[in-house]
């Protein structure tokens, strides 16, 4: 635990030291979201329709941009394999790493995202769902991310190799955020889908560090 | 003849089904043919790399000089 | 290193005995089923002469399934012992599942045009299908974009066995969501719910493809072994040449 919160400290004062990559992913998560109105039409009965998924598809796009940066720098300056010699086991780094990439990428892309459902003109129902699937979403998707990290790790076209790894892997969290949305902006209950969204979060913060450790290893063999 | 014409349209499906049948079979023969052709090809180059290693030929005298 | 050698040379004699077992049974069967499943079997009688589309299509949906499994086997077997035939025979696995995978993709479209009147829908199955489709280009994609090929063969071996959760659900997707695509109704627990004039020439498909797998896998692992073998050779020489 000790090591977890140490390695955890040392990930974040680097995000911080370089607050500006966040900020280049959020920023491109208001871009590309705002290309759709333009795209589709301005007319708001569509815009409205095309929110909840609008809004996830693209903060999900966004999230793959910050993938490929995860492992690199350590990766290259050996200190991931300082990492795997320390005492802290590979899944704890695993684990550090995606909790270090939701602080400093999910949790933008998650408080960004109500500013655009506003721009989308997202029914008022709409906002509490969008917030709680974001919530349960965006780790799932980081967890799922470092995975797709470790194995690129040192691949010749590794961004794009990683997207084509991980999206089709985080498609039932676009699924049922999408669900949940819709279904709370038409009055349906929205439990189940949060409750299946609450379970592949579950999941992935059991498995996903093994298959990142599994993967990292590998790589440093 | 009638009864070809029957059986090609294949009660109106005809071409939904021969199509189906057309790609699937397109693409289990395309890729038996280029699995053998990859192996030709390497089959061919192992050999040519057999043919002018010299270190595998001068073991190879050196094995007969041993056994004479 | 001696295994390394070792068992190319035993597998080439096992594979040239089983090559035949596999390559003429898989010629003879598929070519019966395909005469059974065009001449000589009945047309559905809500879904007419489409019906013949399933000889095709379901098979290639078992083999998509039963290929990504072999794949997923191998490459635990290939990290967990290190067998070096393990992750060639998932290597060589992955085009094959992917062009079954696309088999199953497009006759279900071609299916699903006539019966449903669209080429497609996003339902659990198809999606879940296409997923696979994915998983297999991901693997073989991942497979070679390292300049070492160790490290892409773990490294696309793990993917391998990360993606095995899609297979389950594909299986259970028709079950566990409504949707238009029909449920199994050859593996079912209170036996088939097809008429057996179906049946055997659905069967010999089946079996006609495995075999056909069988065939070719090792024909592909035959190759990627003597192109392993030429890599070797060419860097000794070049090697020899250094030195000289």
């Amino acid at each position: 635990m000790k090591a977890l919160t140490l390695i955890l400290g040392r990930e974040i004062r680097l995000a911080l030291r370089q607050i500006g990559d966040s900020a280049i992913i959020v920023l491109f998560f208001v871009l590309a979201a705002v290309l759709f109105p333009f795209g589709v039409g301005p007319e708001p009965n569509m815009l409205a329709r095309m929110a909840p998924g609008g809004v996830w598809v693209t903060a999900l796009l966004a999230a793959m941009l910050s993938f490929e940066r995860l492992f690199t720098p350590d990766y290259e300056d050996g200190s991931l394999e300082q990492l795997a010699l320390g005492p802290a086991p590979l899944e704890m780094v695993a684990l550090a790493k995606a909790a270090a990439h939701w602080l400093t990428t999910g949790l933008p892309l998650m408080i960004a995202a109500p500013l655009i459902a506003v721009l989308y003109r997202l029914p008022d129902a709409g906002y509490g769902a969008l917030l709680i699937t974001m919530a349960l979403g965006t780790p799932t998707i980081s967890l799922i991310g470092t995975i797709g990290a470790a194995l690129t790790l040192g691949s010749r076209r590794g961004g794009v190799l990683l997207s084509l790894l991980v999206i089709p892997l985080i498609v039932p969290v676009l699924i049922f955020g999408t669900a949940a949305i819709d279904a709370a902006i038409g009055g349906f209950p929205v439990r189940q889908h949060l409750m299946l969204m609450g379970g592949f979060l579950l999941g992935a913060l059991v498995l996903t560090p093994l298959a990142t450790a599994a993967a990292l290893c590998q790589a440093l063999e | 003849m009638q009864m070809i014409s029957d059986f090609i349209a294949m009660g109106g499906y005809g071409r939904f089904i021969w199509t189906a049948y057309g790609t699937a079979a397109i693409v289990l023969i395309g890729l038996l043919i280029i699995s053998l052709r990859e192996l030709r090809t390497t089959t061919a180059e192992v050999e040519a790399l057999e043919a002018n290693s010299p270190r595998r030929r001068r073991t190879h005298t050196g094995d007969e000089d041993a056994a004479t | 290193m001696i295994q390394q050698y070792a068992n190319p040379a035993r597998f080439n004699r096992l594979a040239k005995t089983l090559m035949p077992w596999f390559a003429w049974p898989a010629g003879i069967l598929i070519v019966t089923g395909l005469y059974f499943a065009l001449f000589n079997s009945p047309p559905d009688y809500q879904q007419g002469d489409t019906v013949r589309i399933m000889y095709v299509h379901v098979p290639a949906a078992w083999m998509a399934l039963f290929v990504y499994t072999s794949m997923a086997i191998s490459s635990a077997v290939g990290l967990i012992w290190k067998h070096p035939l393990a992750h060639l025979s998932a290597q060589a696995a992955a085009p094959i599942g992917a062009c079954f995978t696309f088999i199953c993709l497009l006759t279900g479209s071609l299916w699903g045009k006539p019966m449903w009147g669209t080429w497609w829908v996003w339902d659990a199955r198809l999606t879940s299908v296409l997923i696979l489709f994915f998983l297999y280009l991901g693997f073989m994609a991942l497979h070679n974009a390292f300049d070492d090929p160790a490290r892409g063969e773990r490294s696309a071996a793990i993917l391998a066995i990360i993606g095995f959760i899609n297979v389950p659900i594909i299986k259970f997707s028709v079950d566990w969501w409504n949707t238009l695509h029909q449920p199994a109704s050859v593996v079912k627990m209170s036996g088939p719910a097809i008429h057996s004039s179906m049946l055997y020439p659905l069967f010999m498909m089946a079996i006609g493809f495995t075999l056909y797998f069988g065939a070719l896998l090792l024909l592909r692992m035959k190759t990627l072994m003597l192109v392993r073998r030429a890599c070797g050779m060419s860097m000794a020489q070049l090697h020899q040449q250094a030195a000289e």
